[in-house]
């Protein structure tokens, strides 16, 4: 059975090499198929990975005020109530917001020194220079791409002209690292106080408060978010977000736009399940002659079908590796250009930025799939067809 | 024969608008050449001046320098006070904007200052406005002001 295996093998192999035409277009064609759905997919999972990486620091709630549906400020005075409630560890206040230098759109984020939830040194780890000083006022940490950007480095002073048109400058005192570059990449980060004067936001006011609940047993976890999560959302004109929401919030953001890859994606397989199709059809009927002296010597219509169905896996396979291979160099090497854009959509990209990327023994195995099924599909028919002759025919057929 | 005057005249009246476009492109500086190939490209500095300066109370010493480009661009300064006669703050201006204070002394004898602006209204000047001239001044304080010698160095990074 073995022996008996690998000679068909062998000589499934020895088709694939003497039609040389029908594997390059199905390899070729199919290869693009995988490879625009792995680059996709690994770089989509990079990103999803990435945004649950943002959020390993992120407050169990974040509070935001709305007014006529619109998020706005919110009052400093919730965090009393807030703070009141039970299941509640802290609450923290945050200011931030926008600011455009030529097209690169930052974050501006101001946090409270004095009392923080989280060790700074583990929610922003920093590649140089040293964390902000609580007691120290006028000083930021940038992210890599600001860095870049303006070309500040720690020690150096960074004067910006805010939305008011006053100028306000501060001392570079550490560059954020890029372990979870997606996050910080454009952010500078200062006291809040600094952030408010920045913004212009007048007292009493922040742009959303950051509640930590107290640390339960897992099973209670969902539960007590929950309650505390009700008990706040009776608060007037607040938003209640939990991490989940942001989470897939981002999941929904690049799964849509990853969606309209898969479109595209879609029609290629379809046009290569075609050729493939097609390209089984013609060889069929130039092997005609081989079939009929195959089944002369022996060979049963199985066999045949076993050969050809052989061919389809290897060449499957062959697609798929080239495709993930080619993936993997497109997204880390070269920075998936255009996909990147695309599935990201900021409105101009941080150019230095690389795309995080994560290959999961899942989307090799589904790539894997969409290279081999649809070509077992495709040439099964074909190659039924091209079995099923009768060897006499076939061979005085293939003669005249 | 009159068809051959009537397209001399087409031809000579065709030439007269285009030499005539010509001089209006040429004295309308709305309308002159852009030198996009001065346009600095994002995270490439370029340096535009560098020198000596001499602050001194009550005297403006200022820096010019040529922008022909209509892109926004960063502004950075790299400023080496190099002797002391009192320590103080300096107070630095673009375009007669104030981009603030900074206080020289000998621990802070090297000052790099990134320029941005997040507000829409950009520091360095473009052609449009004062054909690409653009003007930094050096002041000391008017009290505790410093005085000295300094090194400059005006660069411009792209921005988009």
């Amino acid at each position: 059975m073995k022996n008996r295996f690998r000679n068909l093998a062998n000589y499934a192999l020895n088709c694939i090499k003497r039609y040389k035409v029908r594997t390059l277009v199905i390899i070729v064609s199919l290869s693009i198929a995988a490879f625009i759905f792995a680059s996709v997919s690994f770089m989509k999972e990079g990103l999803v990975r990435e945004g649950e990486l943002s959020l390993k620091y992120a407050p169990d709630l974040t509070v935001q005020g709305m007014f006529a549906g619109r998020q706005s400020l919110i009052n400093t005075s919730y965090i009393y109530y807030i703070q009141k409630t039970l299941g509640v560890k802290a609450v923290e206040e945050r200011i931030w917001g926008y600011g455009n230098i030529g097209n690169t759109l930052l974050v501006i984020v101001g946090i409270d020194l004095d009392n923080p939830v989280v060790n700074p040194a583990s929610a922003y780890p920093l590649v140089s220079g040293s964390f902000l000083d609580s007691q120290e006022n006028n000083s930021v940490v940038i992210g890599k791409a600001v860095a870049d950007l303006t070309g500040a480095r720690v020690g150096s002073w960074l004067a910006i002209l805010t939305e008011s048109n006053q100028v306000r400058q501060y001392k570079v005192r550490g560059v954020f690292s890029s372990e979870s570059s997606i996050y910080n990449a454009d952010m500078i980060l200062m006291s809040e106080n600094d952030a408010r004067l920045f913004f212009g936001i007048p007292e009493g006011k922040v742009t959303d408060l950051l509640v930590y609940t107290e640390d339960v047993n897992k099973a209670y976890y969902v539960t007590q978010l929950n309650f505390v999560a009700r008990e706040i959302s009776e608060l007037p004109n607040v938003r209640v977000l939990t991490k989940d929401i942001l989470l897939k919030a981002q999941e929904t953001t690049y799964g849509a736009r990853s969606g309209f890859f898969s479109i595209t994606w879609f029609t290629v397989l379809v046009s290569a399940a075609i050729v493939a199709f097609n390209q089984t059809v013609v060889v069929g009927h130039e092997s005609k002659f081989e079939v009929g002296l195959l089944k002369a010597l022996g060979f049963s219509t199985s066999d045949i079908i076993q050969v050809r169905l052989i061919e389809s896996l290897i060449l499957g396979v062959l697609a798929g590796s080239i495709g993930i291979a080619s993936g993997i160099f497109f997204d880390t090497v070269l920075g998936a250009p255009v996909f990147r854009d695309f599935l990201l959509g900021w409105a101009v990209l941080y150019p230095a930025f690389s795309v995080p990327v994560h290959i999961s023994l899942q989307t090799v195995l589904i790539t894997y799939a969409i290279t081999i099924v649809p070509l077992l599909f495709a040439t099964v028919v074909p190659s039924w067809l091209n079995a099923t002759v009768d060897p006499d025919l076939a061979m005085r057929g293939a003669r005249a | 024969m009159k068809l051959e005057k009537l397209i001399a005249v087409e031809a000579a009246g065709v030439a007269l608008v285009l030499i005539l476009l010509v001089i209006l492109v040429d004295f309308t500086s709305y309308l002159g050449s852009s030198n996009q190939k001065d346009r600095i490209s994002l995270y490439v500095e370029k340096e535009y001046a560098e020198g000596n300066i001499t602050v001194v109370p009550g005297r403006i010493a200022f820096v010019r320098f040529n922008y022909s480009s209509y892109e926004p661009a960063i502004l950075v300064l790299e400023l080496v006070f190099q002797s002391w006669e009192s320590t103080g703050y300096l107070n630095i201006r673009c375009n007669n904007r104030a981009i603030g204070p900074i206080f020289a002394s000998p621990e802070n004898s090297t000052v790099r200052l990134n320029v941005v602006s997040t507000s829409g209204a950009e520091w360095v000047e473009p052609l449009s406005s004062m054909f690409g001239l653009n003007e930094v001044t050096f002041e000391s304080g008017l009290e505790n002001g410093f005085i000295g010698l300094l090194s400059y160095k005006i660069k411009l990074r792209g921005s988009r």
